[in-house]
């Protein structure tokens, strides 16, 4: 399996104005720094609580969002400009998949013009042929034919996140950024929208990014996992390395508080989480530096498992940094 | 642990709201009791009636809109046709509410502090110069650290998770014996969720309340729960304590659930679908198994017309109409030639 897609040292910073003739005062540091790759055809999964950046990654792959700076490699060029994009045909390569199918669906459309719309944007075909390939698309995603028609209030949430990869799909993309696709669907729906993007993965080839708050759903559907916290990367590796050998105390924290449904061992489990709690709160300083965000340099573990440094090794890599420095003068 | 009679004892509670004109039936004869110090989680997809269930037990349903019978005894007070001087004098004495979104919950005018103490304004448990301290003392008991500052700020001002916090706060202000909580956490991250669980389930435990649970996440169930109780299109089909429910699910529903949550045994397989979705009001037809529509292939005992009553398949684990006895998965079938 190849490298589709390698992001490199990214960064995205706000500006928060104030003060005086609205100058620039600080900044929000959204990401901070981060680098990894996704492989053809696999699913790489990015996990991190709500504002720690995740979704702020998925913004600048797809170019929603400007990065400060760092480079997003796609066939061995930089795609961070508008030009770039163009010339790889990036924009119809990656395609996204958004949380809330209600609001990233207009209104006012028929499914026949939502999907058809990136067809019309990337091919020129007859109006047949894009018929055509409507229906094909409907085929696939399941749903009737007689579906083209209907506006999108006429779905339930899962036909409506179906919908939402049609469209996606709908330019034969090599990735898709799927931004939390089941946070909004009960049970029994987002197991039928899970196994769907893992059917069209085994199909078409297409590699995804996958989003999520959920570890549960992370664990079912990905290869590699990277683990955020305010903005930087904690942990990255193989699902195994990070489900079964966690290093960083928050991944520790997180993966203890997954609801488990295993009710005969929920007072060890309980116990587990309050341990791994209390040492968080006490031993935050040693994980995290002084600005209260991780360490931003990682270590390797093995050959696919990195965590971010703790104090003493940051310390240390600091001091060889300088060493370094003093002897290039 | 479990002593005494009933907090709550709902006995044949069925809600109809007026749509077009029309009564149709959101909730079928449900039974269902919560003891005192027990954690009874009611479970579903949307659409099932769960929360329709709890508006129904704090009498919050429109008079002209919608029709609560049956029986639903607080503590003592019968709540179907208590007036609504009566219920407001048995809302947040008795039950206390936690909702969902506690952003939409709170009033984004007033401070915290002043909120929670409205909450005590209006029952006399509490006489009025002990507001600003059991303010303080509630704010503390939830968790929040600095609970002078925080009875000063303004919703707009707090995390998720300290919102739910105050939530949480205001639902136990006048100390109630039963605490709905309607999916408190689904809006949390997994970290913050783990925290408001623990502190519902200590509050719980400290003061021997008994707690009403809605939540579609089944692994928040088995952590929290003493029993379940399974709902689907507005009727119990299966009820019995968490261990029977967990480890032996018997109705089709409950084990279709249960196979469709990912979880470490499900890498590289595909989940169990459950095909369709819950039908709509005018489409319930509460005299037959309804979740059978959903098995591809048990269509012709979908039709059979069943009795109300559920069946106690083993002391104390109930379940409805006689569907589980056969029902196997397609993979479980090949499994089992005999």
């Amino acid at each position: 399996m190849g490298e589709l897609l390698r992001i490199e040292d990214l960064r995205i910073h706000y500006p928060i104005r104030g003060g005086f003739f609205n100058r620039v005062v600080d900044k929000v540091y959204a990401v901070d720094g981060v680098s990894f790759s996704i492989n053809e055809g696999e699913t790489y999964g990015l996990v991190g609580e709500s504002g720690s950046g995740k979704t702020t990654i998925g913004s600048t792959i797809v170019g929603l969002e400007k990065a400060t700076s760092g480079k997003v490699i796609y066939k061995g060029e930089d795609v961070t400009t508008p030009a770039a994009r163009r010339k790889l045909n990036y924009n119809r390569d990656v395609q996204m998949i958004f949380q809330d199918s209600m609001s990233s669906l207009n209104p006012r459309k028929t499914i026949y013009d939502i999907i058809s719309e990136p067809i019309k944007n990337f091919e020129k075909l007859d109006k047949n042929a894009e018929e055509k390939r409507v229906a094909e698309l409907l085929d696939i995603v399941g749903l009737p034919q007689r579906t083209m028609y209907q506006y999108p209030f006429q779905f339930s949430g899962g036909q409506r996140q179906r919908i939402g990869i049609a469209r996606a799909i709908s330019t034969n993309p090599k990735l898709i950024v799927a931004d939390e696709p089941v946070s909004a669907l009960d049970l029994s729906v987002q197991a039928q929208v899970l196994n769907f993007m893992k059917q069209i993965q085994k199909n078409l080839g297409i590699s995804f990014l996958f989003i999520s708050h959920d570890l549960g759903v992370v664990r079912h559907m990905t290869n590699n996992i990277a683990i955020m916290h305010l903005g930087r990367f904690v942990e990255l590796g193989t699902r195994d390395d990070v489900f079964k050998d966690p290093q960083h105390i928050y991944t520790k924290r997180l993966l203890a508080a997954i609801p488990q449904t295993d009710v005969a061992h929920r007072e060890e489990n309980k116990a587990n989480r309050l341990r791994i709690e209390e040492e968080y709160q006490n031993n935050r300083s040693f994980y995290y530096g002084a600005d209260g965000r991780p360490y931003p340099f990682l270590k390797d573990v093995s050959d696919t498992h990195k965590v971010a440094m703790n104090a003493d090794e940051f310390a240390l890599a600091e001091a060889q940094t300088e060493v370094k420095k003093e002897e290039s003068k | 642990m479990i002593i005494g009679k009933n907090l709550l004892d709902a006995q044949d509670v069925s809600v109809q709201f007026r749509i077009d004109g029309e009564w149709l039936t959101a909730i079928d004869k449900v039974d269902l009791s919560v003891k005192p110090g027990e954690v009874l989680a009611l479970v579903g997809e949307s659409g099932s009636g769960k929360s329709t269930f709890a508006t129904a037990v704090m009498g919050l349903h429109s008079n002209t809109q919608a029709r609560v019978t049956g029986s639903i005894v607080l503590d003592g007070h019968q709540i179907v046709d208590a007036s609504e001087k009566e219920m407001q004098e048995l809302r947040g004495v008795k039950a206390g509410m936690i909702f969902q979104d506690p952003l939409s919950a709170l009033n984004p005018l007033m401070k915290i502090g002043d909120q929670i103490i409205e909450a005590m304004s209006v029952h006399d448990v509490y006489p009025k110069d002990q507001w600003n301290d059991r303010t303080i003392q509630l704010l503390k008991e939830v968790g929040i650290t600095k609970p002078e500052r925080v009875a000063q700020q303004f919703p707009h001002e707090l995390s998720g998770g300290m919102r739910q916090r105050v939530m949480i706060a205001m639902a136990i202000a006048n100390e109630p014996d039963l605490i709905i909580a309607d999916e408190p956490t689904t809006a949390l991250d997994v970290t913050i969720q783990s925290q408001i669980l623990d502190l519902i389930k200590d509050i719980q435990e400290k003061k021997n309340a008994g707690v009403l649970l809605i939540t579609h996440d089944l692994g928040v169930v088995a952590e929290m729960a003493d029993s379940v109780a399974v709902m689907y299109a507005g009727q119990i089909v299966e009820n019995g304590s968490v261990e029977d429910v967990f480890t032996n699910p018997l109705h089709p529903y409950t084990r279709s659930l249960l196979r469709a949550n990912p979880s470490e045994d499900t890498i590289g397989d595909d989940l169990y679908v459950i095909p369709g979705t819950v039908p709509s009001l005018a489409a319930m037809d509460h005299t037959k198994d309804l979740f059978l529509r959903r098995v591809p292939w048990m269509q012709k005992e979908a039709e059979e017309t069943i009795p109300d009553e559920l069946v106690e398949a083993k002391p104390g684990h109930f379940v409805r109409g006689t569907a589980w006895k056969t029902f196997k998965f397609p993979d479980e079938k090949k499994g089992v030639k005999k």
